[in-house]
């Protein structure tokens, strides 16, 4: 650790610069070149770069943490550091509304969440439709360049109005789905991202920590999954196959071979009274059948009807066993 | 796992604990010549990301031990160490820390940790910080937003790294005395 030209602290500075650029927009290819020389100069690099990408990273845990906690007074104190402090309390709480005021208000517009078992729609300012599937969030923030909404979680569907000057982009974790004028859903489901097409073409971008960013095209009918941290892949499906997958959108679950356990996984996501499959073997059997959202009741008793299996009504859930 | 869960991993398992690697080297090989402590840990974190993190049982641990031997290792390169000092660190015990009851810092209290450094970030790098990632704008936004330069945004953002890295990882930070820590803090920063 002697006679090396930067110390600890110079590095460290350095290493949250690149950190903050990858995860901004692309790396030119000099760029690219300039990190790796940087890395491969001294271990420390690699160390300080890796620790700062962490760091970064963890902050979003500590964002998610912070979503609840009210934080426009603490902003405006930031923005006006110690005067604010100075300042008669009236004089500067006008002012301040006059000068945040628009800003800050849009931070907590445009929000929209779905309760358990609840499918929302909302008509949005650009005129676009927003279906939100059971216990989903979502954030809208409209700029000039865009009509962003950033999916928190859960699965929505986006019927976007036409407009080739504004495009839509759909955020979701490390994927941005972009589209002018089509009928599509996203669906953020334990880190993996799920785009179905129901109509037109939407573009995927993914922008990755390092390595090249990966940009696919998706027409309709077609799905792509984009587990975290996995490569993009697309599976051509059956009109029906889509229809029957954004079902949820007019209240629907429509199963068609899936297996039992992942049907029941589904009802579950809106039921109050959730399905439960005691047995392996019934949860793997195949299943067909369409049902209303929250009827978890119907689901157990037509699964039960179908493979000659009991329901018995207990400690809040209905179980299904083999009879 | 590739570089995102690798990268997540050594936020879940390596970071947190990381308060508590810089006090024991604090307390151990204070004043120990050509021994800088950022140094020790950035080679710590280059030895840990070569290593097959799944084989790792416990990172805790882990990271324990390439800081000791990292020690040990600038130790024998510098000369003018003597004998007894390189013997008191290969002796160095860690169980006691290892041993000791986690410190689970509750999310509230971390969420309170955080503010209180958010507050004393400049106001500008606070801002940037705090639109990027409580509301999820993207560097373009924050610049058409606070009507500067997306390059400006970035060095914001970096420095607010930077700036956060140092104090939610000091060793001071397990011990929530921030009224001392903050002057200290503040006249690095300017």
């Amino acid at each position: 650790m002697t006679n090396r030209a930067a110390n600890g602290d110079d590095i460290d500075t350095k290493a949250a610069a690149w950190a903050v650029r990858l995860d901004g927009i692309d790396l030119s290819e000099t760029e690219h070149e300039a990190l790796e020389n940087w890395l491969q100069r001294d271990p420390r690099h690699v160390g300080a770069l890796v620790r700062a990408q962490a760091s970064w990273t963890d902050l979003d845990r500590m964002a998610a943490l912070h979503a609840g906690a009210p934080r426009a007074p603490v902003q405006a104190r930031a923005m006006f550091g110690r005067y604010a402090r100075q300042w008669a309390m009236p004089i500067a709480a006008s002012l301040l509304i006059a000068v945040l005021g628009l800003s800050t208000y849009s931070f907590f517009d445009g929000r929209y969440a779905s309760d358990h078992g609840q499918v929302r729609h909302i008509t949005l300012e650009d005129g676009s439709v927003v279906a939100l599937d059971s216990d989903s969030v979502i954030q809208t923030r409209f700029t000039p360049q865009e009509r962003g909404i950033y999916l928190k979680s859960g699965d929505a569907s986006f019927q976007v109005a036409h407009n080739r000057k504004w495009p839509f982009i759909v955020h979701a974790n490390d994927i941005a789905v972009r589209a002018v004028g089509t009928n599509f859903a996203v669906s953020l489901q334990s880190h993996q991202v799920m785009v179905t097409v129901a109509e037109g073409v939407v573009e995927v971008h993914r922008v990755d920590a390092v390595g090249p960013a990966s940009k696919r095209v998706i027409r309709h009918d077609d799905e792509l999954v984009a587990p975290a941290a996995h490569p993009l892949e697309v599976t051509a499906l059956k009109p029906a196959e889509v229809a029957r997958k954004l079902a949820w959108r007019n209240g629907l679950l429509v199963f068609d071979g899936d297996h039992l356990a992942q049907a029941a996984a589904k009802v579950n996501r809106y039921a109050s009274v959730p399905v439960d499959i005691d047995d392996e073997r019934l949860g793997d059997r195949a299943f067909v059948g369409v049902f209303r959202v929250g009827d978890s009741k119907a689901f157990a008793d037509s699964a039960a009807a179908a493979f000659d299996a009991t329901v018995d009504e207990e400690g809040g859930a209905y179980h299904l066993k083999p009879r | 796992m590739d570089r995102t869960d690798r990268i997540r991993w050594v936020a879940r398992e390596i970071l947190p604990h990381e308060p508590a690697v810089r006090s024991w080297l604090a307390r151990h090989v204070r004043g120990l010549p050509n021994c800088d402590i950022d140094d020790l840990i950035q080679e710590a974190y280059a030895r840990l990301w070569a290593a097959e993190t799944e084989r790792i049982v416990s990172p805790k641990a882990y990271f324990f031990v390439v800081v000791r031997h990292l020690v040990g290792e600038a130790l024998r390169r510098s000369r003018i160490v003597s004998i007894e000092m390189l013997a008191d660190v290969d002796s160095l015990n860690i169980v006691d820390e290892e041993g000791s009851p986690e410190r689970r810092v509750s999310a509230r209290e971390e969420l309170g940790r955080l503010q209180k450094v958010l507050e004393r970030m400049p106001a500008k790098c606070r801002l940037a910080f705090e639109l990027r990632k409580f509301d999820g704008c993207s560097q373009r936004e924050i610049a058409a937003r606070m009507g500067i330069a997306e390059s400006t945004v970035e060095k914001h953002l970096a420095k607010a790294l930077k700036f956060l890295m140092t104090e939610m990882t000091s060793p001071f930070a397990e011990e929530r005395n921030w009224s001392m820590r903050s002057d200290e803090s503040r006249r690095k920063w300017r």
